[in-house]
């Protein structure tokens, strides 16, 4: 390997977006420090990725078998690392309890009672488990992902049965809003001439419509397919966290509607766009404004969710309509058709604006820890227009 | 004429009630109510405020205050939780029993969930499980699932149930209220206390008995843990489910009917529909369906559901059913997430009532009835309102949907609904539902009231037979049979309670749901801490103290050292200047008598 860093990487296909995103991930770094990927075989799954632009090495034969050791115990390393991280934080956690606990005795002196509080706060910050942070930075560069030969003719055959043929302009449209919204936007699509396809878990009823194909009801679902159609796209229009990185790894332009918060969502690379829905407080049924989604309480209701295992916040979501699912395509068209010029300045401002309110966010909210700014670096995407001009 | 107590869990559980609490009333007897948590999230307390200025022979009041609620007990455990609100409050005996109570009826109701007849019901079983203390759970989710430790177990904690002495603020309140019969509900809530009311009764010689006030009470919550006297139901359906799942022998089970809903018999429309549809936002032209909402734990999120189903109206090709009304009426306890539906996006539908709506404003149940009344059909995942609908005599449907498979097939209550005996039309899918419908609408399929359901479920004396009077007249009767003799404890009962006392500390420690390290560590920080303390302690008497005394001595020493040291330099001073006057003197009268000048 000539003394250069090793990358091993063995991405687990049963998840493409996932093992893409490692894949781009290890070679960005590769990149940056002048390192090699190596990705081991896995014989287990079919669908596999190759990088054309970044160096790749093939393992073969006993330094196959060696790397492949060497990757189970860097696994196993790994896996080691994050229980005992789990544990550290459980336990400081606990403790931190007990001195609160003991704290809130009221026969003990205060000046005691003041100093177990004080220890039980300095404990917290080992009570919060280690974040594994979003590599937004590392993706932002593309990086050309490849199918084998072999899997490409086998996805352009499937495709073909399901009535996609080679080279008509294409957008996957992913959507679990309402049929008649998701109805609208793919007329839409249609009039401007594309080929619709379908995806995603839950399928709604589609009509049976020409240049319209439901991937939906395929059973069961081809990852291959999916990953293949996102390629083949002119666009995607998304509303998983999913699709959105296969896109990063196809490097195809993609839309996501629906995000319920700016910092999962936002794009990472140029040619993302995306559309917030319009949340609403339950309590007072009045629909929150952009600004107030990058406040800390809307992320504590979050938090509590998600620490009490809720189904349900102070928030209620209601999806982009169909006039701002078309307003987005719109956008997203002329951007495709204009070879994404410039940004507004709104979209600009609100992008500060989503940085300066991650890094504030960071310290109390996990959640806007892990998905917020990698260092100052929260994307190169864009909110749609029209939303970025009522935040300004 | 009687005396009877009617504990309620909290003022909500009136409205099944309020009909036969009137009747009994107006027979002459003291109806005295005690709510155990006070409630007024929905207008509860206006409620019970109402009915007590309704008769001089009812009266409201709270029951007595116990030392720890159930809510409480689960508030100890919260994980997630950092303020710390009374933990280290001194814990009496009595918080051990309450403690120890608690944990072992929770126990119980988690593990009735592994018994065979539950076997589709996870999301029941997951929600007794997040009631538990974790200790309990890794343990008890192998152990109950083979039959025979779980039986074992269930004895145990039946044995130790026996062992747990009745609280003396109760039995001292059913001594001064001094009933001729004690009515319970519901009585089988997760982990209640309100077990304790049928045990004091028992002690004292009190006649007891559990009004079973839902439906799905006896399916979906907790079991009747000690049983009272007498078990009044609504049907026969219930009365097997009360013997077979609860263990309650025939005899001891009175079938009434469903009292609350004798008003639905009754009732007729308020206002024209015109009016009606006019008020609600209704085109009055049309027909609508009438969409019902449920409750949280069967549709958490339910909205998004309720569009999909009205889309799948809109867009069914069905002329007919594609210019249906529809009307949306919330769950009055989940009717929140409906803020988030925007039925301005919808030609002719409406939410009604509006969101936050009073439940005990003037004239709610007179619009509800209308809504069903003028409706050509309901629809809902899960709900009473189904039943009340079929009373009214509209066709019924629901929607099968795997986001409420919890709610549907996984609830034992549901089957009332939709087997063969049942009245709502089910369906597996939105297409399916929306050719039912139609079918329905055009008359292909039968609609109007089913007098076989509604005989078999609601009103099991007949029909036409109100079942509040029944209920009522089942209530008088067993207030006038003689006092059972009074059940003091054994004497081994009493001895076990030594033991069982270290096990309800054990219960009120393990009732955190920590790790059990935190308890092996708790003793010896306390003890660094106590001394901790006590330093801290010695530092304040050193300071409040010691320190000033020797503040003060040191001050007196220096000021007597300063005031005897400028003593002695003025002594010095005058002595030393009597000393220069007094040489001076003697140096003159030598000058003077050797004649020196």
């Amino acid at each position: 390997m000539n003394g250069r860093p090793v990358f091993l990487l063995r991405p687990d296909w049963s998840q493409p977006a996932r093992a893409g995103i490692d894949l781009l991930a290890a070679a960005a770094r590769a990149r940056e420090i002048g390192g090699t990927v190596c990705l081991l075989p896995d014989s287990t799954h079919p669908l596999r990725m190759s990088l054309e632009d970044a160096p790749v090495i093939a393992a073969e034969g006993r330094q196959a078998a060696w790397l492949s050791v060497r990757w189970r115990m860097a696994s196993a390393a790994r896996e080691l690392h994050a229980w005992w991280r789990e544990t550290t934080a459980s336990a400081a956690h606990e403790w931190r309890r007990e001195l609160r606990r003991q704290a809130a005795d009221e026969r003990l002196p205060f000046a005691l009672r003041q100093r177990l509080r004080e220890m039980a706060d300095a404990t917290a910050r080992y009570a919060r488990p280690e974040i594994d942070r979003y590599p937004r930075r590392l993706l932002r560069a593309p990086s050309s992902v490849s199918l084998s030969r072999t899997l490409i003719e086998e996805a352009r055959t499937e495709l073909k049965a399901c009535g996609i043929d080679e080279g008509v302009p294409l957008v996957t449209f992913e959507s679990r809003t309402r049929p008649d919204v998701a109805a609208a936007a793919i007329a839409f699509l249609l009039r401007e001439g594309y080929t619709v396809a379908r995806v995603g878990g839950r399928g709604e009823r589609v009509r049976s419509c020409d240049r319209v194909v439901d991937l939906t009801s395929m059973r069961p679902r081809s990852p291959l397919l999916e990953l293949f159609c996102v390629s083949a796209s002119t666009f995607i229009v998304c509303e998983s966290l999913n699709l959105q990185q296969l896109a990063y790894v196809t490097n195809t332009p993609s839309l996501l509607i629906n995000a319920r918060e700016p910092f999962v969502a936002y794009p990472v690379r140029a040619n993302g766009l995306f559309a917030l829905c319009t949340p609403i407080d339950l309590e007072t049924a009045q629909g929150l404004t952009i600004g107030d989604m990058l406040t800390e309480p809307y992320f504590r209701d979050l938090r509590k969710q998600e620490a009490r295992g809720r189904r349900r916040g102070s928030y209620g979501y209601r999806d982009n309509t169909a006039d701002e699912l078309i307003k987005a395509l719109e956008e997203m068209k002329a951007c495709i058709d204009s070879g994404w010029p410039g940004e507004s300045d709104s979209q600009s401002r609100f992008r500060a604006r989503v940085v300066d309110a991650g890094a504030a966010l960071a310290a109390v909210s996990p959640h806007v820890a892990e998905w917020g700014p990698d260092a100052g670096f929260i994307g190169d995407g864009r909110l749609v227009r029209f939303q970025a001009d009522r935040v300004s | 004429m009687s005396r009877i107590l009617f504990v309620m869990l909290h003022p909500g559980f009136i409205r099944y009630y309020e009909d036969a609490i009137h009747t009994l009333a107006a027979s002459g007897h003291q109806v005295n109510l005690a709510f155990e948590v006070s409630r007024d999230k929905l207008g509860e307390d206006v409620t019970a405020q109402r009915l007590a200025a309704s008769s001089p022979n009812i009266h409201c009041e709270p029951a007595p205050q116990r030392t720890e609620s159930v809510r409480d007990f689960l508030a100890r455990s919260d994980r997630a939780a950092v303020r710390v609100h009374d933990e280290q409050r001194p814990r009496s005996g009595q918080d051990a029993w309450e403690s120890l109570a608690t944990t072992v009826r929770l126990l119980e109701d988690y593990l009735r969930f592994f018994e065979p007849e539950f076997r589709g019901a996870e999301t029941l079983r997951v929600r007794a499980e997040k009631r538990l203390p974790r200790v309990y759970t890794n343990v008890l989710s192998v152990v109950a699932r083979s039959t025979a430790p779980r039986r074992l177990v269930r004895q145990l904690l039946q044995g130790i149930e026996a062992v747990i002495p009745t609280v003396d603020s109760i039995d001292t309140f059913l001594r001064d209220r001094n009933p001729d019969l004690l009515l319970v509900t519901p009585l089988i809530e997760l982990g209640s206390q309100q077990v304790d009311y049928v045990k004091s009764a028992r002690k004292v010689g009190i006649r007891s008995a559990l009004c079973v006030a839902s439906w799905d009470n006896l399916t979906s919550k907790g079991l009747i843990r000690v049983l009272p006297d007498e078990v009044v139901v609504w049907n026969e359906a219930q009365a097997a489910e009360a013997r077979t799942l609860h263990g309650v022998p025939a005899d001891r089970i009175i079938v009434t009917g469903a009292q609350t809903f004798d008003r639905w018999f009754a009732m007729r429309p308020s206002r024209s529909r015109e009016d009606f549809c006019g008020r609600a936002g209704l085109d009055p032209n049309r027909p609508y369906l009438l969409y019902t909402g449920s409750s949280v734990f069967i549709a958490p999120e339910e909205v998004p559901f309720a569009e999909r189903w009205l889309l799948a109206l809109r867009e069914s090709g069905i002329p007919r059913l594609a210019e249906l009304g529809a009307l949306f009426r919330p769950h009055p306890a989940n009717a929140r997430q409906w803020h988030a539906f925007d039925s301005s996006s919808f030609p002719n539908a409406a939410i009604w009532p509006p969101v936050g709506t009073d439940p005990n404003s003037p004239g709610f149940k007179e619009d509800f009835f209308d809504s069903v009344y003028y409706s050509d059909g309901v629809v809902g995942i899960n709900t009473s309102a189904q039943i009340e609908a079929s009373i009214v005599g509209r066709p019924v449907f629901t929607v099968r949907s795997p986001e409420f498979a919890h709610g549907q097939e996984g609830t034992l209550h549901f089957r009332h609904l939709v087997d063969e005996r049942g009245v709502v039309r089910e369906a597996a899918s939105l297409e399916a539902h929306v050719q039912q419908l139609a079918e329905v609408l055009n008359g292909s399929l039968p609609s109007g009231r089913k007098e076989d359901f509604l005989k078999w479920f609601v009103r099991p004396h007949g029909v036409d037979t109100p079942a509040t009077p029944i209920f009522a007249s089942a209530i008088e009767t067993l207030s006038c049979k003689s006092r059972p003799a009074p059940r003091p404890d054994s004497a081994g009962r009493r001895a076990a309670r030594v033991p069982a006392f270290l096990v309800a500390r054990a219960a009120l420690t393990l009732a955190e749901g920590r790790p059990l390290w935190v308890y092996f560590l708790r003793p010896p920080m306390t003890l660094a801490i106590r001394v901790a303390a006590a330093l801290y302690e010695l530092q304040d008497r050193w300071d409040e103290h010691v320190r000033p005394a020797l503040k003060h001595t040191r001050r007196a020493v220096w000021r007597a050292w300063y005031e005897s040291s400028q003593r002695l330099g003025h002594t010095w001073r005058r002595s030393k200047k009597r000393l220069i006057r007094a040489a001076r003197g003697a140096r003159g009268t030598a000058r003077r008598a050797f004649g020196l000048r």
